[in-house]
């Protein structure tokens, strides 16, 4: 049996073993070539090792499960790709512009001043504000791209009726409706299934439905129309952390 | 803003070594070690990598010791002598300008003999007459690559390479101040140097983008309301957690900072920048905007970021200056365009009180920089355009400049001359007028001192100042 002292000697050596481990995770690597941005700072001059930054660090080179945080080309890509949205215009001038890298490309931490190189991949306080700027003002033109198709012609909202199936909340209904409500919250979770395999490529979680449906059927009941809840329901998807990194 | 008490672990020594590192463009490996060495690890990760939570938390207090100041530069290099270097004088004979030019005139500004100006700052003049004001000419740009010389004019330092850059005169001071945001820049991108990683500017290309992120959910034609907003914020917050409950340690460790950012958005949006950010008919038509997304919406949008608070330092760029075709049929009525916005803008300052000080009015308390990256030739080429010129100029307004002054010239040639004893003289190292000298005093004007001004070497504008 170990006395007092040897215990505290093996408990101390156990620590700093673990803290070792902290520390050797946290030794900088050299930045990837990925087209993704590793989540961690921009080298330094002369070509000088990453630094250890505030929220950790990895490059895709090693074997380390990290986060990479998507460019705003590839947000732009995904959001059409996801939600049949075009994010790439050409104006009367014929130049072509994408709303989100020409508009909030900089603020993304994408090609800055003269350096398309140095990108910059960590998070900051106006990047959030960019990223719920962008969230708000595309879940607008992604309902709206689809509504103003025909019901027949749509793209997203093709496993439910977007302008009336409502998730089954927290309503009172009378016996008689029963059917048809469920059955209309069945064709919901069908929508929303949908919409997370083509966002997330996979299926939303029970206490996601429950947190989502929630929340949509605040903001639909609110002006009695579904289409104001899927409007916030996207919002609420593309602002997650989820969508904006892999 | 915040008190003026320092938190405790950082001190204003530490601060200012940082804050003059950072202008000296040193990597961020030696500011964390300086910081830690200080004993302030914690403390140095917070002031360089999450200035959200500082300004949210207060750990370290917002610190504007210094007055507020605006940039607006001219993006692409404007044509002084349609400015403050008008054709006059011996100029007309000297066969080295476009014989155009001598047909332009020219006016003097009221009560200030000394401030002539070209036909393009005309509509300025009661601006001119309003503020103090000094013209600097004939500053020596050595480089004439916009990329080059605009990072020189805005920065007041000459850098050659693309790996290294130096921070603007806004920069310098958001970084020194230590808020959030700690400058606003509306329109081009500027260059940051470390300040990118430090204290990152709210950048946006227009007034549009601007009021889309400083309102966010608020926004548009039917934006959530406060109630609506909470109950958003809080399944984002939970769908972060959810997801977050799945990711290993090395990216919990990156995502982390997205999270705690994201609850603090409820009390940004709740400063009530929606009201605040409103570009209505009326201030539209006194600037003379054609819509929202005009280029010249960066002047009231300055205006909005000085009066709300937001910032007390703001650049914005108004872009189209690079007249290497139809000089006369282009130059002209966006510069003109231009100076009317600058004349509203600054009657607009007059008539607002700053939000720190109601006893003064913007006007009182901000310094202006008017600036271009370089001047023009002053002969059209082929496609009667002109092209780059290695000669700058500027205006400055407002707090703490000395009225009626011109500061520097250009020769009959057009080129600059030296400056020595309120003369134009020879030019050499010594007499030369630099971009150097012109932001270091610009930043003294605003009441920047010590250690960062250690950058910019000794040498000012001499007569500018108050």
């Amino acid at each position: 049996m170990l006395s007092p002292g040897a215990l505290l000697c093996v408990s101390t050596c156990l620590m700093l073993a673990m803290g070792c481990e902290e520390s050797k995770s946290d030794i900088p690597r050299a930045r990837s070539e990925s087209g993704s941005q590793t989540e961690s700072l921009p080298s330094g001059e002369h070509g000088d090792l990453e630094d250890v930054n505030s929220t950790g660090q990895t490059d895709s080179a090693s074997l380390q499960p990290g986060a990479l945080r998507l460019t705003p080309e590839q947000i732009s890509n995904l959001l059409t790709d996801a939600f049949g949205v075009q994010m790439v215009h050409t104006d009367e001038a014929g130049y072509v512009y994408d709303e989100i890298v020409d508009e909030y490309g900089v603020s993304l931490g994408g090609i800055d001043f003269v350096v398309a190189a140095r990108r910059d991949p960590s998070v900051k306080a106006s990047t959030l504000l960019v990223v719920h700027a962008i969230s708000w003002s595309v879940s607008e033109s992604i309902l709206w791209a689809d509504l103003d198709r025909a019901p027949a012609d749509r793209k997203l909202f093709t496993l439910c009726n977007p302008e009336e199936d409502y998730p089954l909340v927290d309503v009172d209904f009378a016996e008689d409706e029963r059917a048809d409500l469920e059955a209309s919250d069945a064709r919901w979770r069908l929508q929303l299934d949908e919409i997370y395999w083509r966002v997330f490529s996979r299926a939303p979680s029970e206490e996601e439905v429950q947190v989502l449906s929630a929340l949509f059927s605040d903001a639909a009941r609110e002006v009695d129309w579904p289409g104001r809840g899927w409007q916030v329901l996207i919002y609420t998807l593309i602002s997650t952390v989820e969508f904006w990194t892999i | 803003m915040a008190s003026a008490d320092l938190h405790p672990h950082l001190d204003r020594g530490v601060l200012d070594h940082m804050t003059t590192r950072i202008a000296q463009g040193v990597t961020r490996r030696e500011l964390i070690q300086r910081g830690l060495q200080l004993g302030g690890g914690a403390m140095a990760l917070s002031v360089l990598g999450a200035p959200w939570h500082r300004a949210k938390a207060q750990e370290i207090a917002c610190h504007h010791r210094t007055g507020r100041f605006l940039e607006i530069v001219f993006d692409g290099g404007w044509d002084s002598a349609l400015a403050t270097d008008p054709v006059v004088g011996s100029k007309q004979t000297s066969a080295a300008y476009q014989s155009e030019y001598l047909n332009l005139g020219h006016q003097t500004v009221p009560g200030k003999d000394n401030l002539v100006v070209g036909p393009g700052l005309v509509p300025a003049i009661q601006a001119f007459q309003s503020l103090p004001t000094a013209f600097v000419n004939g500053l020596l740009v050595e480089v004439t690559a916009h990329e080059l010389a605009f990072a020189y004019l805005l920065s007041g330092r000459l850098s050659l390479s693309r790996s290294r850059e130096y921070p603007t005169a806004g920069a310098v001071l958001g970084a020194a101040a230590g808020c959030f945001p700690a400058h606003v820049v509306i329109g081009a991108p500027v260059p940051l140097g470390e300040t990118k990683q430090t204290a990152p500017p709210l950048h946006a290309t227009s007034y549009e983008s601007l009021r889309s992120m400083l309102v966010g959910p608020l926004a548009g034609d039917e934006p959530l309301d406060a109630e609506s907003l909470g109950k958003t914020q809080s399944a984002i917050a939970r769908l972060n957690t959810l997801h977050m409950a799945k990711q290993g340690r090395s990216a919990k460790a990156i995502l982390t900072p997205w999270t705690r950012a994201e609850d603090a958005l409820d009390d940004f949006y709740g400063r009530g920048y929606a009201e605040q950010f409103v570009l209505n008919e009326e201030l539209s038509a006194r600037y003379g905007l054609a819509d929202s997304w005009d280029p010249l919406s960066v002047l009231p949008a300055a205006l909005m970021v000085l009066k709300s608070g937001l910032s007390p330092y703001v650049t914005v760029t108004i872009d189209g200056f690079d007249t290497h075709a139809d000089h006369l049929g282009n130059h002209v009525p966006l510069m003109t365009g231009a100076a009317a916005g600058l004349a509203s803008l600054v009657a607009d300052m007059q008539n607002t009180p700053d939000p720190n000080d109601s006893g003064k009015s913007l006007a009182e308390t901000t310094t202006i920089l008017i600036t271009s990256e370089f001047v023009r030739t002053p002969l059209f080429n082929v496609a009667a355009g002109t092209d780059h010129w290695p000669v700058g100029a500027a205006i400055v307004m407002g707090r703490g400049v000395a009225d009626n002054v011109v500061v520097g010239a250009t020769g009959d040639d057009a080129y600059a001359l030296g400056w020595s004893n309120d003369r134009p003289v020879e030019r050499n190292a010594r007499t030369a007028l630099t971009p150097e000298q012109m932001v270091a005093t610009v930043l003294e004007m605003v009441g920047l001192d010590g250690d960062p001004l250690m950058a910019f070497g000794e040498g000012r504008l001499n007569g500018i100042r108050a």
